[in-house]
């Protein structure tokens, strides 16, 4: 084995044997094979950048509507407070009509492609489960669901949720 | 292997090396891949590049809206009950009673605290407060210490950000 080697050798040194039409063709028919799914793994990272700035999109304008709610929740306003949050119109049409107002977090996030909606959960105790004391039932959940799609046009909802009380 | 070395000296013996039309024929066809996958590789690139200055936009962006959110859920108390403490509320700028504030100057968002101003976000076009009352209709410019929440909204280097923050010492007292 060896010597057939240092055979081969000799004879490409002496001879100058080169690369043959085939061996050319092969490499460059190696390289075809090998370069699309480097390339499409880049197009994969760039639809995760785009995901991860939806996320973050997504999770700054759940944000901005649970702080909303919050100023709500708290303020002794007659039409607002944390009773205000039981009432029929407030997830449907109190709020969105505050938020999505031109230049509000709403409707930026609109322009994004961000579309949000607002459940208001039943009174429920410390616990997080109904009460037979009604006193104890002081807290709602509340919850943002974002839905957007994603960039390989997946429809996506997250969903943030947060306990309200009677403060 | 005994056939390829058969072929292999024949060939050595009668033509050594890569003959021109060989050559001629290899970038021939390395130039028709070349030509095939040029425009895949420039969009890819290009796609790449954009993307990660979109995102790194975006990310300065997002950031700059969470320490400007922050800084407003943090607003004191005021000295009166039911006010809070915001020494200075003008067009661009926020300053509180312990001289901790955000400030947009020379197309920067600044973050201030006492006398010293660190910058925090460049080439913000937009950078608008709008401090509303209890009752999240009134806009308390005016009569800053009357503010329960703030609603935020910025453009960096053409990236539009937009939040609210409510004022935690409101808690409790509204």
């Amino acid at each position: 084995m060896r010597q057939q080697i240092e055979r081969r050798a000799a004879r490409g040194r002496t001879c100058g044997r080169g690369v043959t039409l085939v061996e050319a063709v092969l490499a460059v028919v190696v390289l075809a094979l090998a370069v699309p799914p480097v390339l499409s793994m880049s197009v994969e990272a760039n639809a995760a950048r785009v995901n991860a700035a939806l996320t973050t999109r997504a999770s700054v304008l759940a944000q901005a509507v649970l702080e909303e709610v919050l100023a709500d929740v708290v303020s002794d306003n007659a039409s607002l407070g944390f009773d205000a949050l039981a009432d029929a119109g407030y997830a449907d049409t109190v709020l969105p009509a505050r938020l999505n107002a031109s230049d509000a977090p709403g409707a930026i996030a609109a322009s994004s492609g961000l579309a949000w909606t607002l459940e208001v959960g039943d009174l429920v105790s410390a616990t997080g489960e109904a009460d037979s004391d009604a006193a104890l039932n002081a807290y709602r959940l509340v919850t943002v669901r974002v839905s957007y799609r994603s960039a390989g046009g997946a429809s996506i909802v997250m969903p943030v949720s947060a306990y309200m009380g009677d403060l | 292997m005994a056939s390829n070395d058969a072929l292999g000296r024949r060939r050595s013996l009668t033509r050594a090396g890569v003959t021109l039309l060989e050559t001629v024929l290899t970038l021939v066809v390395l130039g028709i891949v070349a030509a095939v996958l040029a425009p895949v590789a420039a969009s890819a690139g290009d796609a790449y590049s954009s993307a990660v200055r979109t995102g790194e936009r975006f990310e300065a962006a997002t950031y700059a809206l969470e320490r400007v959110q922050a800084l407003l859920r943090e607003i004191p108390p005021g000295s009166v009950p039911g006010e809070v403490g915001i020494a200075t509320l003008s067009a661009g700028e926020l300053i509180d009673s312990d001289g901790r504030g955000v400030r947009l100057r020379d197309g920067t968002l600044w973050l201030v605290e006492g006398a010293d101003e660190f910058p925090l976000c460049r080439e913000v076009t937009v950078f608008e407060l709008t401090p509303l009352a209890k009752d999240a209709v009134t806009d308390t410019t005016g009569t800053p210490a009357r503010t329960q929440r703030v609603r935020v909204r910025l453009v960096a280097d053409g990236v539009e950000a937009c939040g609210a923050a409510f004022i935690r010492a409101r808690i409790g007292n509204p």
